[in-house]
């Protein structure tokens, strides 16, 4: 079953940089790797999978959304069934850990009774339930990102998205997060990740996707 | 859900951010006191005027050779013209009582006969109050049979016409000016928070917040602001009105529903700019 497929996708940016006739394809429980150089168009797809962005030409399906169809008030309920990461964790810094990752359970107007729990449930799963009342400045870059791999998990989402999430942090630090993403694709969620970092993706052993220059080479 | 939320989240910003939420309260004030300023103004200025143009008569002296009869008769074909409102009958011998009480007794002792004829006095309906309307229903008036002259001040009302035409029209620019510098204030301001906010309002967007959840609590800030910088506006008008009336209370008057129109606008200008200064961040 496919998740998510990018037909003959093409971006225009006006400087500039697009991206070319780009074909992706991802199927549940998959784990794959989008790598390419810095400004090759990583993010651009993430990007378009979570339609933060409309393809100038192809078409992006993800679950049952199509971005040909797709109507602005949709794009939250489609968000809602995946999980995003990034690179500078994007936490909100006003809050403690358990309020940044009960905010997507809030926000999707789960009940009260059910956000404590799932919330406890998904900060053990990534090794942070001691640190739940911590503020993100108190934290370490790792702990920041499993915070927000957390966040990204707790509604459940078919696919997790991961825009270079080990880009901030140390080596050590980085495996620890890839052994993460490792165990929760084994319990079946798929995983997307886009890095620069070859020498990561070939320890892995994962179907990886190439793409350089805005066009994709599997 | 949404609403809890925004509540929630409303007052905790301003909870947490006090000095600019203070700073935001007191924009709204100071925007809400010039603007109550030019409303007192406006609406003062426009009560002056009504009351000069409602003090306007149309004198109609009706020829001396008429009995009492020709008089009434002559009296219903006036007040079926339209744009007249109330005629008041005077008769020779009020003239004469109005007469000696304006310029003394002297003259018109000397005379052996009453010279001064009968006379309508008659005030104009509000939308007739106007040069070419009374020029209109003088004319028509003089038209009748029996009329003698009609005499009204004519001069004045053209003046007042010229002139309040331009003060009116003057006034409203002003006043756009006044409430598009307002607004434009507000929402500069409102832009500048939702811009220090602007991650926070990325990721509750990324993680599925629809627009109207990002919004609420943008929103329920807005309405505060406006509705404490309405309160301390009006405060500010409470005390003015109490040293002014105490001074010019003839000259000087509160609308009934400005306090209520000052909320109201507090309220609308808060929200308004909360919405406009949240939308370039909202996708």
């Amino acid at each position: 079953m496919n998740l998510i497929r990018l037909s003959n996708v093409s971006v225009k940016y006006s400087g500039g940089d697009g991206l070319k006739n780009v074909n992706l394809l991802v199927r549940k429980s998959e784990f794959v790797f989008l790598v390419g150089p810095t400004g090759a168009g990583k993010s651009t797809v993430l990007k378009l999978i979570y339609m933060g962005e409309k393809p100038s030409a192809g078409t992006v399906v993800v679950g049952k959304f199509n971005s040909d169809s797709i109507a602005p008030k949709q794009i939250p309920l489609l968000r809602r069934q995946l999980g995003i990461v990034f690179q500078n964790f994007k936490l909100l810094e006003d809050r403690n850990v358990f309020d940044n990752v009960a905010f997507t359970l809030i926000v999707t107007g789960a009940k009260q009774r059910d956000i404590k729990k799932k919330v406890l449930r998904v900060l053990a799963q990534v090794g942070l339930s001691h640190k739940r009342y911590k503020m993100p400045h108190e934290l370490s870059g790792g702990e920041q990102q499993r915070v927000a791999i957390a966040r990204a998990l707790v509604n459940g989402p078919f696919i997790l998205l991961a825009d270079e999430p080990t880009g901030n942090l140390d080596p050590a630090t980085a495996a620890g997060i890839m052994e993460l993403l490792d165990k929760i694709n084994t319990r079946g969620t798929a995983v997307l990740m886009a890095t620069h970092n070859y020498n990561l993706v070939e320890n892995f052993g994962r179907r990886v996707v190439k793409i350089e220059e805005g066009s994709t080479r599997n | 859900m949404i609403w809890r939320y925004g509540i929630k989240e409303g007052f905790d910003s301003l909870r947490r951010a006090k000095m600019a939420a203070f700073a935001a309260v007191l924009t709204m004030a100071g925007a809400l006191i010039v603007a109550g300023v030019f409303m007192l103004v406006t609406f003062n200025l426009s009560s002056i005027v009504d009351t000069l143009r409602s003090r306007i008569e149309l004198e109609v002296f009706v020829d001396n050779s008429r009995d009492d009869s020709a008089i009434q008769a002559l009296r219903k074909q006036v007040e079926k013209i339209t744009g007249v409102a109330i005629v008041r009958y005077v008769s020779r011998e009020e003239a004469v009582e109005i007469f000696r009480r304006e310029f003394g007794s002297g003259f018109i002792d000397l005379l052996h006969s009453n010279p001064l004829p009968p006379s309508f006095r008659l005030t104009l309906q509000k939308p007739y109050q106007y040069g070419d309307a009374a020029q209109r229903i003088a004319a028509q008036i003089q038209s009748l049979n029996g009329i003698d002259e009609v005499v009204y001040r004519q001069d004045f009302l053209r003046v007042l016409d010229r002139y309040v035409s331009f003060a009116i029209a003057l006034d409203f620019v002003i006043g756009l000016i006044v409430c598009l510098g307002v607004v434009f204030v507000v929402i500069n301001h409102v832009r500048l928070v939702a811009f220090a906010k602007r991650s926070i309002i990325e990721t509750m967007q990324l993680v599925g917040a629809s627009r109207a959840f990002v919004r609420t609590p943008f929103l329920l800030q807005g309405f505060l602001h406006g509705l404490l910088g309405a309160a301390l506006a009006g405060i500010f008008f409470y005390f003015c009105e109490q040293i002014l009336l105490a001074q010019y209370r003839d000259l000087f008057f509160v609308p009934r529903f400005f306090y209520a129109g000052l909320f109201g606008l507090g309220i609308f200008l808060g929200l308004f700019a909360a919405y406009i200064g949240v939308r370039r961040f909202v996708e």
